[in-house]
C-alpha cells in the first residue's frame, strides 16, 4: 500500500478533516481525487501514508468518514472496506 | 480627516488587514478550483476565516460559516430560507431595508414589535403577546440609527421556548458586542465583514444553525457532474468565485477583534459615546438620541433644529469631519422614532477613534448647530 485516499464530500469537509487528524498528530493533504473515484465529479480526498488505520478510526468516531477509502497499490487504486491496519 | 461613519464602513483597519489583502492578491488563487499551490494557499485562506468567525461566535463547527459578499446577500439567503408568501414575521421597530425589503419581496405579513427607542421591555412585551402566531422572527441586534441594543437574548429564548426560528440581523453588533451561536440557537446570524470586523468592503458572514437554501446557483468547485447544488454547508450557499483577498483581510480582522474582544471594543466606544453626549447636551438647538450609554452601542444620532440632517452632514463634510445623514436605509426606524420627515445625523464610532477627534468634531458640531 503506497497510500491511501479517504474520499469527502466537500473541500470544506477534507479541510476540517485534516485538521481533526492534525490534533492527533496525523498528517495528511487535501488533495483532489481521481475522477474515476468520484461518483460526482470535482472531489477532494485526504491523502496520507502513514497512520491510515487511525485516522479512519478518528473520521468515523468524530462521525465525519463521509466517503470512500481507496488505496493505491502497483499503480492501481482499489476500495478498502478492512480497518487499514 | 476625522470619520466617524464606521456604522457604514470603518474606513480604519488593522495594518494587517491591508497586507493580508494585499499579499492574497499576489500568492492566492481560487479556493475549491484546483490542488496546485496557488489553489491551496486559498483554500488555507477561506478556511482559516470560518474557523475564526466560527471561534469569536462560538459556532462549533467552522463549515457553519458561510462566507457572503456583505450582510445583505446573507439577509436574503436566510429570509429566503425560512420565510415564505404569507409566513407571518415578527421583526422590530428598527429594521433595516436589508431586512423589509427582502421580506416584502417573498410576500410575508410583517408584524412590527417595539416602536418606542431604547424601550427594552416594550420590545419584549410585543414579541411576547405575538410569537405564539408567528413563523419567524427576524431581528436587528443593534439599530443602525440609534445604536439601540435590542434584548437579543430574551428574544432568543422566547423563540426557542416557542420553536419559532431567529434571524438576527447583527450588522451593528458583531465585533462589538458579544454573540455567541450556540446560547442564542439562532437558525442564521448575518452579518458585515467591513464595518466592527474590519474586514474589506465585499464580505460578509452567514453563521447556519440550519442548513439553508441556496440563493445562488452554480460552481462550488466540487460535486461537478451534480445538477443540483451540493447538501453541505459551506458549499451549499457559496456559488461562484469567491472573495478571496477580501476574506484575507477579514480574517486578520476577525484576529483583531478577537485580541481586543468585543466586550473591550464595547466598552472603548461607549466611553466615547458617553464623553460625545455630554458634550452635546450642552449645545443649544440639538436633539440627541441617546439612551446614557446604557443601552446603546457606539452609535449616537441627533437633529438640529430647522437644518436638514443631509446639509448638516455637508457643513460637517466640509470641515472635515465625515458622519452620515439622512434614513440610513432605514425608514421603519426613522419612523418609530419620529425622525422620518428630516432623518438624523448619525455619528458612528469604532476603537480607532480617539477622544481627541471627539472634542474636535463637538466644537465643530457646535459652531453649525
Amino acid at each position: 500500500m503506497e497510500k491511501v485516499l479517504i474520499l469527502c464530500r466537500s473541500l470544506t469537509q477534507a479541510q476540517r478533516s485534516q485538521r481533526l487528524l492534525e490534533r492527533s498528530g496525523i498528517v495528511s493533504a487535501v488533495v483532489k481525487a481521481p475522477v474515476a473515484l468520484t461518483k460526482a465529479g470535482c472531489g477532494y480526498a485526504l491523502s496520507l501514508r502513514r497512520h491510515v488505520a487511525d485516522a479512519v478510526r478518528l473520521l468515523r468516531e468524530a462521525d465525519m468518514l463521509k466517503g470512500k477509502v481507496y488505496a493505491l497499490s502497483g499503480g492501481n487504486w482499489s476500495e478498502r472496506n478492512d480497518d487499514l491496519s | 480627516m476625522i470619520y466617524l461613519d464606521n456604522a457604514a464602513t470603518s474606513l480604519l483597519k488593522p495594518p494587517a488587514v491591508c497586507r493580508a489583502v494585499r499579499q492574497a492578491m499576489l500568492q492566492a488563487a481560487s479556493p475549491g478550483r484546483g490542488a496546485h499551490r496557488a489553489s491551496m494557499t486559498a483554500s488555507e485562506i477561506v478556511y482559516r476565516c470560518r474557523e475564526e468567525a466560527a471561534k469569536l461566535f462560538h459556532v462549533g463547527d467552522p463549515s457553519r460559516v458561510v462566507l457572503t459578499s456583505n450582510a445583505t446577500h446573507a439577509l436574503n439567503i436566510a429570509i429566503r430560507s425560512l420565510v415564505g408568501p404569507e409566513s407571518r414575521v415578527l421583526i422590530t421597530g428598527f429594521e433595516h431595508n436589508a431586512v423589509l425589503r427582502p421580506l416584502k419581496a417573498v410576500g410575508a405579513e410583517i408584524r412590527v414589535c417595539g416602536r418606542t427607542l431604547f424601550d427594552r421591555e416594550g420590545v419584549l412585551r410585543d414579541f411576547r403577546a405575538q410569537i405564539g402566531e408567528a413563523d419567524a422572527v427576524v431581528c436587528t441586534h443593534v439599530s443602525n440609527v440609534f445604536g439601540f441594543i435590542l434584548p437579543i437574548e430574551e428574544i432568543a429564548s422566547l423563540c426557542r421556548e416557542h420553536r419559532v426560528p431567529l434571524i438576527v440581523d447583527a450588522s451593528q453588533s458583531a465585533g462589538v458586542l458579544d454573540l455567541d451561536m450556540q446560547k442564542l440557537g439562532a437558525a442564521f446570524i448575518a452579518m458585515p465583514g467591513h464595518k466592527s470586523l474590519f474586514g474589506p468592503q465585499g464580505t460578509g458572514i452567514l453563521l447556519c444553525g440550519v442548513k439553508g437554501e441556496p440563493l445562488l446557483y452554480g460552481g462550488t468547485g466540487s460535486d461537478s457532474a451534480n445538477p443540483a447544488m451540493p447538501d453541505e454547508l459551506p458549499e451549499r450557499l457559496e456559488a461562484g468565485t469567491m472573495n478571496v483577498p477580501g476574506i484575507a483581510g477579514l480574517y486578520e480582522g476577525l484576529r483583531f477583534v478577537g485580541d481586543r474582544t468585543p466586550e473591550g471594543i464595547h466598552r472603548y466606544e461607549s466611553a466615547l459615546l458617553k464623553t460625545l453626549a455630554d458634550r452635546l447636551s450642552r449645545v443649544g438647538g440639538l436633539r440627541l438620541y441617546t439612551d446614557a450609554g446604557l443601552g446603546q452601542a457606539g452609535i449616537l444620532s441627533f437633529t438640529a433644529d430647522g437644518t436638514d440632517s443631509e446639509a448638516f452632514c455637508e457643513a460637517l463634510s466640509e470641515r472635515g469631519v465625515f458622519v452620515r445623514g439622512g434614513l440610513h436605509c432605514a425608514p421603519l426606524a426613522h419612523e418609530s422614532a419620529g425622525t422620518r420627515a428630516f432623518g438624523t445625523v448619525r455619528i458612528s464610532l469604532s476603537p480607532f477613534t480617539d477622544p481627541e477627534q471627539i472634542e474636535r468634531a463637538a466644537a465643530l458640531i457646535e459652531g453649525l448647530a
